[in-house]
Order: structure tokens, then sequence, then C-alpha cells
């Protein structure tokens, strides 16, 4: 630990980290334990992908959303994996707003597999708290990170 | 740091593996399904198992495309009904499955569980849909005694609460859910889709 005493910033940068961390590991793993063609026809229900993509993501997401939460969790390659959880909320937001816009239907998002249904609104409010958790742990967020092994932001 | 980055690499094969684990397994014996909600000939090519909720409007979708598909090729499929009330959710879904089960002991689970489905607005959010429940009953031709005795003995919620108890560990998450053949399928549309692909593949004489 060199460095000196962290600032302000590095602690901001650690909550962000911590908590779009915590929320992406937390979704990926509910998801990935969860049988695939459940979050499937959670996709499917936005009625913007197809079925064959709708499974394809199903496969996917949880397992990048696992990475990217442990990434960021630990702090490694903090910027690139606060990056990538940025783009992946932007997208889950317009999906939300889609389904939103279109009065769809949507009883459980998905976000969190089957357990857990909250409306499409409520989700597109909790995801812009994890979109401003993820941009801290973008700017800020290598303060007591693996990567560093230091308390300093840089 | 190389002892930090192995120790991810290891949470996150760790994580993997339970996840596989948890999903895959599929190993427990199925409860037998009372012949009442068991519909189609014994020996047809697809064989269905639905694990459904009398409340859910999904279901309903689902139990109409399986009649279609049962009309249309009669020797194609085998379903068997499954109760998966999901009760947090559907105050009254418990209840149906019990009248349902009731009715499928006078030999009219079919004409009930179709009334059910088919009112299903009206009864699912409604104050007291027992009072509905009873129509449907006068509707389908119950003898009343005999549905009040059924819906009384223990053994009638017992069957409905192990039916759930077998969903739980199969992991069903969301209703309906289907397993054709073994694979699992969630929602309507999944169903029909390969119900569709499969009777392209089952020779004419067993549709």
């Amino acid at each position: 630990m060199s460095g000196g005493r962290p600032r302000g910033k590095a602690w901001l940068g650690l909550l962000g980290r911590t908590l779009a961390g915590g929320v992406f590991a937390y979704a990926g793993f509910i998801k990935a334990a969860a049988p695939v063609e459940e979050f499937a026809y959670a996709i499917e229900s936005y009625r913007i992908l197809s079925p064959f993509l709708s499974l394809a993501a199903a496969y996917i997401l949880p397992w990048a959303e696992l990475l990217l939460g442990l990434l960021l969790l630990a702090g490694l390659y903090t910027k690139p994996a606060a990056a990538a959880a940025g783009a992946l909320l932007v997208g889950f937001e317009g999906f939300l707003l889609s389904v939103i816009i279109r009065k769809i239907p949507v009883t459980s998002c998905g976000c969190f597999g089957a357990g857990v249904s909250s409306s499409p609104p409520t989700e597109f409010a909790l995801n812009l708290l994890t979109l401003a958790a993820s941009y801290l742990a973008w700017k800020y967020g290598r303060a007591f990170a693996a990567e560093t092994g230091t308390l300093q932001s840089k | 740091m190389k002892k930090k980055k192995l120790l991810i690499v290891a949470a996150a094969v760790l994580a993997a593996g339970a996840a596989a684990l948890s999903r895959g397994l599929d190993i427990f014996p199925q409860r037998e399904v009372p012949p009442y909600r068991t519909f189609g000939p014994e020996e047809a090519p697809v064989k269905v198992a639905e694990y459904s909720d009398l409340s859910c409007p999904a279901c309903a979708a689902a139990w109409t495309g399986l009649e279609e598909t049962a009309r249309k090729y009669p020797k194609y499929l085998r379903v068997e009904f499954k109760h998966y009330p999901l009760a947090s959710v559907h105050r009254w879904s418990f209840d149906a499955a019990l009248y349902a089960d009731c009715a499928g002991q006078q030999g009219r689970f079919k004409e009930y569980a179709g009334l059910l489905f088919t009112n299903q607005k009206d009864w699912s959010r409604a104050e007291n849909a027992p009072e509905q429940f009873g129509r449907y009953a006068d509707l389908a031709g119950l003898e009343r005694g005999a549905l009040d005795a059924c819906l009384a003995a223990p053994e009638t919620a017992e069957a409905v609460r192990l039916d759930m108890a077998e969903g739980d560990r199969r992991k069903i998450g969301s209703t309906p859910t289907f397993f054709v053949n073994g694979k699992r399928f969630v929602g309507p549309a999944q169903l029909m889709r390969q119900l569709q692909y499969l009777a392209i593949t089952v020779k004419p004489e067993n549709l």
C-alpha cells in the first residue's frame, strides 16, 4: 500500500466499483445458474430480438455480466471493464425504454432472473444508478484495485 | 499481482462450474401424473410435461396452442399437466389448481381447466374467486357434494404441493415451462416453435 492516504475521489471510485461490480456479478450469477431458456423467454418478451438472437444473448449475457462484475470487484482491467459495463447498461436502458414507450406488458424484466420481478420503469431507474456507479468506477476506480496495488487513484 | 489474477480466474472458474452444475442437474425421478391430467396417446412421439399456473396469461395461451396442435395432429402429442401455481403473484392460483384437480376426479379436468383459462381475467383478480369457481363447476356439470369433499380433503392440496416441490427441484422459475421429450422450453412461443419443428421431422403416420 504505497502512495499515502487515499483521497475522496479514490473512495468514490471504490464505491462505484463495488456497487457496479456487485450488481453485475450478482445479476450474472443468478442468471447463469438458472436455465438459459428462462432468460431467453424474458428477452423474447421485449419483442426486439428474434428467437435465435434471444437465445444467443441468454447464453452469453450472464457470463459477460459475471466476468465484468468480478473484474470490477477485484479491480482488474478496471477502465475497460467499467466502460463495457456502462455500454451494456446503455443497451439495457434502450430495451427498457422501448417497452415503456410501446407499452408492452413485460412483467419481469429478466434482469435478476425469474425470481425477481421488477417493472421496466423501476428497473430503468435502478440502471441509471448502476450507470452512475460504473462512471465512478471508470473515472476513479483504480484505487484499492488489484491491478495497481495502491491506495491512489492513479 | 500474479497471485491475485490467479485468484480471480479461480473464482470465475468455480462460479462457472457451480452454475453449470446447478442448471444441468435434473436427475430426480418425476412424480406420476394422475390420468385425468394426461392427454393424448401413450405411444405419441412427442411427450410434453407442462408446469402451469391456471392464473397466468401465458399458460392460457400455451393451453390453447396445445389443444390446437392436438386437434391438428391427434397421434402426435402426449401432454402431462403439472401444477405450478405462483401463489405469491397470483392470489387464487393455488385454489384454482385444487378446483381443477377435484373436477379431474369427476373426469372433467380438461373442461374445467379450459373454463378457468378462458375466463381467467374474470376470476384471477376477483375478490372472491371461489364463488366463480363454483359457477364454473356447475357449467362443467360437476357434482357439488363430491367437489366440496374433494376440496376439503388434505390429499388434494398435498398433490398440488408435491407438483410444486417437483417443479422447484427442476428449477422452474417461470410459467409455463415445458419439457418436450426432456428438453426445457419456457413460454408458449418457445413451445410452439419446437412443436412445429418436431412436426416436420416426425413421420406422417405419427401425426
